[in-house]
């Protein structure tokens, strides 16, 4: 057994750095930092840096890095759509004259929010708002777009969902690091087996209205090709890297939409490659979005969504809050701790596999992402 | 020289410095100047199009800087150049 948990709760004010001991039954919590900042997404590349993807309303989106989880430092270049981008129209308007002025040009594309940070074994991606995609091969020093998807040819078509156009979750083949999946509100999954050169969009079996409008997904890297999907319209899964998909909702609460369309709704899953199991958190529909009847469950499924269980020991019998995108993790240690905040700030931990729950002792502002590390 | 204070929420991305000592005879150089000291504003002060950022409010001394033209305001030495976030809502 290691050291312990280290987890880094985002939220809408801040970040806070949960700490466990070696066996997760003591939690220290520590202050928020970088208060007053949107903190959306996390990651830890192999080398243990810490990446935090921040934004203000007023002051923009950058990326913070650290190497002890208490000093960050703002990576200087971040992911920026420039005008020479291929797919950005470059309209080069000088904005005022000056000295200032004259150092800026602009790209009809902006980065308004990190929503997804990944780091692969040499490779730290970044996915973002205005939906595209960002690679670094040097630890953050520059970035690169994904000329792929920013000239996509069915770009013209993507339309945003409730939280923009956004592209959100990430995914790579730790086999094949060419292969990687994407997922964006509300285009879809697009797959490239080349890299990011190309991307395919793969969706078909998946319920689509106005748009595929997928949520989250999770898979085992090393068996890239099995990924679970929570979509709007309903839970999915796919043995074929994307080419096809089967729903996967026994044992899930179904809930009709405000189309009428009844399904399993949710945002985040997690996948446990040690256990294999696959966590979900449901919620009463796109009318409602609050956990099913005010009953706050986690569910999981050990064999591949043939069946779902709901999981409730040690969470509150009544809940409204529900749990948004990015706020569940796992640890990946065995057995696997589970992790999740609610939007009310409440932080829940699992240290068997979500057969019980502890609520921590905080109440944070509203949580965005959770991300789970062995110390 | 000219001093630029940071709000608190910014100045957390430089250190926690809130106050700087820079040069210039405008608004605008004053912020080259900031900028130059510490890079990493530039992408905080003003947005990918080179504009200054929406909901930045700069002051010069007491008096509002409007956007777009209190950028050539001229400055003096001992003045003092104050960035902040404007604030809607209750």
């Amino acid at each position: 057994m290691g050291s312990g948990v280290v987890v880094i709760v985002g939220t809408a004010k801040g970040v806070a750095v949960i700490r466990s001991d070696a066996a997760r039954e003591r939690w220290s919590v520590s202050a928020l930092q970088l208060k007053g900042w949107i903190v959306s997404a996390a990651t830890r590349d192999p080398q243990g840096r810490t990446y935090l993807g921040v934004t203000s309303d007023v002051y923009g989106a950058v990326i913070l890095v650290s190497e002890d989880l208490e000093a960050w430092r703002q990576l200087e270049r971040g992911p920026r759509y420039a005008p020479g981008d291929p797919g950005n129209q470059e309209h080069n308007r000088v904005i005022r004259s000056g000295d200032v002025a004259g150092r800026y040009r602009g790209s009809n594309r902006h980065v308004d929010q990190i929503w997804k940070l990944h780091a692969a074994a040499d490779v730290v991606y970044a996915g973002v708002s205005e939906a595209g995609l960002f690679r670094s091969d040097d630890r953050g020093v520059s970035w690169s777009v994904d000329g792929g998807l920013n000239q996509h040819p069915t770009r013209s078509d993507w339309g945003p969902g409730f939280g923009g156009l956004c592209l959100h979750s990430l995914l790579c083949d730790a086999r094949d690091p060419r292969r990687l999946w994407v997922g964006i509100s509300a285009a879809g999954v697009f797959r490239s087996d080349d890299g990011g050169g190309s991307w395919a969009a793969k969706n078909d079996g998946v319920s689509a209205n106005e748009g595929w409008c997928v949520h989250s997904l999770a898979h085992d890297p090393n068996r890239a090709d099995v990924i679970y999907r929570q979509d709007h319209r309903g839970m999915y899964r796919t043995d074929d890297g994307g080419d096809s998909w089967q729903l996967i909702e026994d044992g899930l609460p179904e809930a009709e939409l405000s189309d009428g369309h009844r399904c399993a709704f949710g945002f985040p899953i997690s996948f446990d490659p040690g256990s294999g199991s696959v966590y979900a958190v449901p919620l009463e529909g796109d009318n409602f979005r609050f956990p099913p009847g005010g009953a706050l469950r986690v569910y999981r499924t050990r064999d591949g969504g043939q069946r779902w269980e709901p999981l409730s020991k040690g969470l509150p019998g009544q809940s409204y809050a529900p749990v948004l995108r990015g706020a569940l993790a796992v640890d990946g240690l065995d057995p696997c701790g589970v992790y999740f905040g609610t939007t009310a700030g409440s932080i829940f931990a699992s240290r068997d596999g979500g057969d019980s729950w502890l609520q921590l002792p905080c109440t944070l502002p509203r949580v965005l992402c959770v991300e789970a590390f062995a110390a | 020289m000219v001093t630029v204070r940071l709000p608190a929420v910014l100045a957390q991305l430089v250190d926690g410095e809130r106050s700087f000592q820079v040069r210039g005879d405008t608004i605008g150089q004053a912020l080259d100047d900031l900028i130059r000291l510490r890079p990493s504003l530039a992408s905080h002060l003003f947005d990918d199009a080179g504009a200054m950022r929406r909901y930045i409010r700069c002051f010069h001394g007491d008096a509002y800087a409007s956007v777009h033209a209190g950028l050539d305001r001229p400055v003096q030495a001992g003045d003092t150049i104050t960035i902040l976030n404007s604030v809607a809502g209750g």
